[in-house]
């Protein structure tokens, strides 16, 4: 008998938590922080709307796009399309791509020091085959390159890349944590040795090392891509190996019918790639704790108020 | 909105954070010449191990586990051994398995070599033993995601920054038990030993550590199962093996490579600690 009325009890409490949590967001962010800030300027949106919001988990895509597929996240801004094409396509019209945080405002590329790139006339991943053994550090005769973690969707860009290439013939792509590749990476750098990696920016992650001056893109020729003009290159007009991502807002479908003000407001709301690139320069100078970054972000509402309340209307 | 009571209220904070940043990462990045040479020997061990194992054919393995699980555990666990490591080579995990078996087993090596001098060191002065005791409860207890970063930075990236951060992980049960025998052996043995005229070393060897043997193999099981336990962490830093197979199944969601890569280094760990917990019972 006791264990019905507990049942009954634990029913009832649910029923009731599920109702009254009607109006909250269960929001998610990218685990890669130069993301955090325009996820902290979109929440005081959402809740500026009325709804209450949750502090974001920092995830990877993976795990983002599955968790949104099957209605346990309602969304975030944290979307890279097209590096994310393959996840909205695998969650089968469950989740969608809204709006748009920046556009064209990812980009993504391999890079190695500049050094080595004048000395060995090195401008493009092919020229790197001549010089393997610079770039390699566990004397396998293969350059040594950090690459996109396992559940990063440039980690499948890079394998396609990898075969039409025939990149595995010279380099080794590095399947670690990204970050912990990157310590590893910056450290060599220092001690003076050849470095080769995959990057995107913005990212302080590379802070450590200046674009232009330190290190360089080189031309990774993909055929799906093609060549453009980029500063801190090898050359003035290089292809990247990726199109520049439109960094976009991705929901699951049944909470943006559920919730079509809010599909309004993401089909409104964008933040300018210049204003996003110097609240990464100053996480790069330090600043880069949550406190810091809500900061950031109130700064930014507060100087863009009327942009800002423009979202709403 | 609610009241103001802690400093961090008042903007009061101590940037300890931001000291660190600034200050001991440069440091650590210009002490990587230093610490690769530290490394190089547990790099020679790890290497020569690792192509040792993966050249061993199939079957000669197999032979060898054979040998020691049945001296152990008789004729049951060898048949057991066999259906295991059979299973690991039909789902293609048996390189990743080896790579993984040379990781811990230079891990235990190295565990062996720092951990029971300093064990045998402080069973012999107890002041040395303070001061050594919270090192060890840090050792133990501090989040291993904690001291990865600061592995890479001065060992780099690959397979002997994970047994670095394998061995710091899995050091303190062996200095502890090897610390614990010595001081468990009864004071009339030494007695007994001195009065034959031996020297302390003699003593040492002769009588402490043949009687503290069955504690200091409690300790190197324990060592030998908390590095297989960091075998997935420090697939984060690049060390291949089974790990890898877990942590890349991980990133994709790939439940099935999960499954089999977990599934292996359970097989490992059992085949493993049986065959240790019987020498430490023999």
């Amino acid at each position: 008998m006791n264990y019905f009325k507990n049942l009954v009890l634990v029913l009832i409490t649910l029923t009731i938590s599920s109702v009254s949590n009607a109006a909250e967001i269960k929001m998610a962010k990218a685990n890669w922080d130069t993301g955090y800030f325009q996820a902290e300027v979109y929440k005081q949106a959402l809740e500026k709307m009325g709804y209450t919001v949750a502090e974001p988990k920092a995830m990877k895509p993976s795990v983002f796009y599955l968790a949104a597929a099957a209605g346990d996240l309602d969304l975030w801004v944290n979307g890279w399309f097209g590096t994310h094409d393959g996840y909205i396509a695998e969650a089968k019209g469950k989740v969608k791509a809204i709006g748009t945080v920046m556009a064209k405002g990812g980009l993504q590329g391999y890079m190695i020091d500049k050094k080595t790139a004048d000395k060995l006339d090195i401008k493009s991943v092919m020229d790197i085959k001549k010089h393997a053994k610079q770039f390699d550090s566990d004397g396998d005769g293969k350059a040594d390159m950090v690459a996109c973690p396992p559940g990063w969707g440039c980690e499948k860009v890079i394998t396609a890349q990898f075969s039409e290439l025939g990149l595995d013939e010279f380099i080794n792509p590095i399947q670690a944590d990204y970050s912990a590749s990157m310590a590893d990476a910056i450290a060599k750098f220092k001690n003076g040795k050849s470095v080769l990696f995959y990057t995107w920016t913005p990212n302080w992650t590379v802070g450590a090392l200046e674009l232009g001056k330190d290190v360089v893109w080189i031309e990774v020729p993909y055929s799906k891509t093609k060549k453009v003009k980029v500063p801190n290159a090898t050359k003035s007009k290089i292809n990247m190996g990726f199109g520049a991502d439109d960094i976009r807002a991705a929901a699951n479908v049944d909470f943006l019918k559920a919730n079509p003000k809010v599909e309004k407001m993401l089909k409104k709301a964008s933040i300018p790639l210049a204003d996003v690139a110097a609240q990464n320069m100053k996480m790069n100078q330090g600043e880069k704790s949550e406190r810091a970054i809500k900061k950031h972000a109130d700064a930014w509402i507060k100087g863009n108020q009327s942009k800002f309340d423009s979202w709403f209307k | 909105m609610s009241l103001k009571l802690a400093p961090s209220d008042y903007e009061i904070y101590i940037p300890i954070a931001e000291w660190i940043e600034k200050n001991v990462k440069e440091w650590l990045f210009t002490q990587r010449p230093l610490f690769k040479k530290l490394s190089a020997p547990i790099e020679t061990v790890l290497n020569s191990l690792d192509s040792l194992f993966n050249l061993i054919p199939f079957p000669i393995a197999i032979l060898i586990f054979i040998f020691f699980a049945y001296r152990t555990n008789g004729f049951k666990f060898a048949g057991l051994t066999v259906v295991g490591l059979v299973f690991i080579d039909l789902v293609d995990l048996w390189s990743e398995s080896m790579t993984t078996l040379a990781m811990i087993f230079t891990a235990v090596i190295f565990c062996i070599i720092i951990g029971i001098p300093l064990g045998i060191l402080s069973s012999r002065s107890k002041t040395f033993e303070i001061i050594l005791r919270p090192i060890l409860d840090v050792m133990q207890t501090i989040p291993s995601f904690v001291y990865l970063i600061p592995v890479v930075m001065l060992f780099g990236i690959g397979l002997t920054p994970g047994v670095v951060a394998t061995i710091i992980f899995a050091l303190p049960p062996i200095i502890r038990l090897t610390n614990l025998g010595i001081r468990q052996v009864g004071k009339g043995f030494k007695e007994a030993g001195s009065s034959l005229g031996l020297t302390k070393l003699l003593i040492l060897i002769k009588i402490e550590i043949p009687l503290a043997f069955k504690t200091i193999m409690a300790g190197i099981n324990q060592t030998l199962m908390l590095a297989l336990s960091m075998v997935v962490i420090a697939a984060l830093i690049g060390a291949g093996g089974l790990g890898l197979t877990v942590y890349v199944a991980l990133g994709r969601l790939d439940i099935g490579s999960a499954v089999i890569g977990g599934t292996a280094i359970v097989i490992l760990a059992i085949i493993l600690d049986r065959i240790t917990q019987k020498i430490i019972k023999a």
